[in-house]
């Protein structure tokens, strides 16, 4: 059986060694991917951002287990840091989620971000086909939760969850980090926090300014955040967070359906395309040694960064209408 | 294709003691390797999904409770079942010498015992790894 069949079949392990090719950046990968047809039915992926500690993994190993029930098939990624250092990361958000290793309906992935900026890996939006290729109904993408640059979650996803937990930060802080304006609803998780109310409080205000600041978005439902208290460790709120994201889903698919898989396959495209480019110019600058020649321009001060970007480009314009 | 080589490190049974684990766990990620802890607790089965999962070239078990003989063998075992007996497990902690080897004739390629440099370690992980 070929790699895509067995995925097809439900082979965690052809799945897991195709989402490593993509991570590795390995050519093979796209080859693959490009032979098989769309799926007819996407995913529905789910963004899950939001502080260190906060507790994404802990909502999204309570959300599974809810959907499970309604024998879903579910995807998780899981995203975490790599060392700037040494490359190398430390991948726990397993920890959380122990119940759900031997899960037959259940693939987790674990990925390091290996130098992406923005919370997530570049090869999430690749293992998203993957994971629907393996029949995934839901998708969960647990972003880094650095906090502050999480948005690149919001292309690849459907619906994006802010987790946000009582008594930490001021709302100084969420506004700074502009995730607000990308999320759909906003978990207050850990709501057993006397501060609780003060926090959605502060959450209501900041988008009611929102609004005022900005009347030409569309007023009532359609603009409105769902607000949704939470105790992930015990399973308080999990059926309203399960309500409030198929009510978000119900309003879109009604509003045509459009808005969010366009959004997810814009994302996708340009996101395949920087790759693409990336790697017929390393190719070209293997085989031509254009970069070290511009550097050398540089550093001997008879050219600048953008004079020589200019000509490179120009040279692989070129470079490339004669390979390809 | 130079790509990070992917490490489970693992706590089996009722075991609480990670210390040790969590050392490993570092040293290795400071060695430029992406490391998937799985947390306290696991079962041979589970740690073997994972490590199909997370797609790793490698298991490192973590064992101070005597229970490495009846534990430690049944990873490989397990891989074995489920095909995927190309993934390099080794194990270490607090285990007699005596018990050694028959780990190793078990499948468990290597046991580091107290004392074991982390660079001891990550050597032989890049030097084993089937890839």
């Amino acid at each position: 059986m070929d790699q895509i069949s067995a995925i097809k079949s439900g082979d965690k392990r052809a799945a897991a060694k195709l989402i490593s090719m993509l991570e590795n950046n390995n050519p093979k990968a796209a080859e693959l991917l490009q032979r098989c047809a769309a799926p007819s039915v996407r995913a529905k992926v789910i963004g899950i951002t939001g502080a260190p500690g906060a507790g994404k993994s802990t909502l999204t190993d309570q959300l599974t287990k809810n959907l499970l029930k309604n024998h879903k098939k579910i995807g998780i990624i899981a995203v975490d840091p790599s060392s700037p250092i040494s490359g190398g990361a430390f991948l726990g958000d397993r920890i959380r989620m122990s119940d759900l290793n031997s899960q037959p309906d259940v693939f987790i992935r674990s990925m390091a971000t290996r130098g992406a900026l923005g919370g997530i890996s570049k090869a999430v939006s690749g293992a998203i086909r993957v994971m629907e290729l393996f029949g995934a109904d839901y998708i969960f993408i647990e972003t880094v939760g650095i906090g502050q640059s999480e948005i690149d979650v919001a292309g690849l996803s459907d619906i994006v969850v802010l987790v946000v937990v009582p008594g930490m930060g001021d709302d100084i802080q969420a506004e700074k980090a502009g995730i607000l304006e990308v999320s759909d609803i906003i978990v207050v998780n850990k709501a057993d926090h006397e501060d609780t109310n003060r926090t959605i409080q502060q959450l209501k205000s900041m988008m009611g300014l929102r609004m005022k600041l900005h009347p030409e978005e569309p007023v009532g439902e359609d603009s409105e955040i769902e607000i949704v208290s939470t105790i992930a460790t015990t399973g308080f709120g999990l059926a309203d967070l399960l309500e409030a994201i198929d009510a978000r889903q119900i309003r879109e698919q009604a509003g045509g359906l459009t808005g969010s898989s366009e959004k997810r396959l814009r994302a996708e495209l340009l996101d395949l395309i920087y790759k693409k480019v990336e790697s017929e110019f390393m190719d070209f600058d293997e085989k031509t040694l254009s970069l070290s020649i511009s550097v050398v321009n540089i550093l001997e001060e008879r050219s600048n960064p953008f004079l020589e970007t200019e000509r490179l480009l120009e040279e692989f314009m070129k470079w490339r209408s004669t390979t390809c | 294709m130079d790509r990070p080589i992917r490490v489970v490190i693992a706590k089996l049974g009722l075991d609480g003691h990670d210390r040790g684990a969590k050392i490993i766990a570092r040293a290795l990620r400071d060695a430029g390797m992406e490391v998937i802890y799985t947390g306290l607790r696991q079962t041979p089965e589970n740690i073997v999904e994972i490590a199909i999962q997370e797609d790793a070239d490698a298991i490192g078990l973590s064992s101070l409770s005597g229970a490495h003989n009846h534990l430690f063998p049944k990873v490989p075992e397990r891989l074995r079942e489920k095909g995927a007996e190309d993934i390099l497990v080794f194990g270490g902690g607090v285990i007699p010498e005596k018990d050694i080897a028959p780990l190793k004739e078990a499948g468990i390629a290597a046991i580091f015992t107290p004392g074991t440099t982390t660079t001891s370690v990550i050597e032989f992980i890049r030097e084993n790894v089937g890839r």
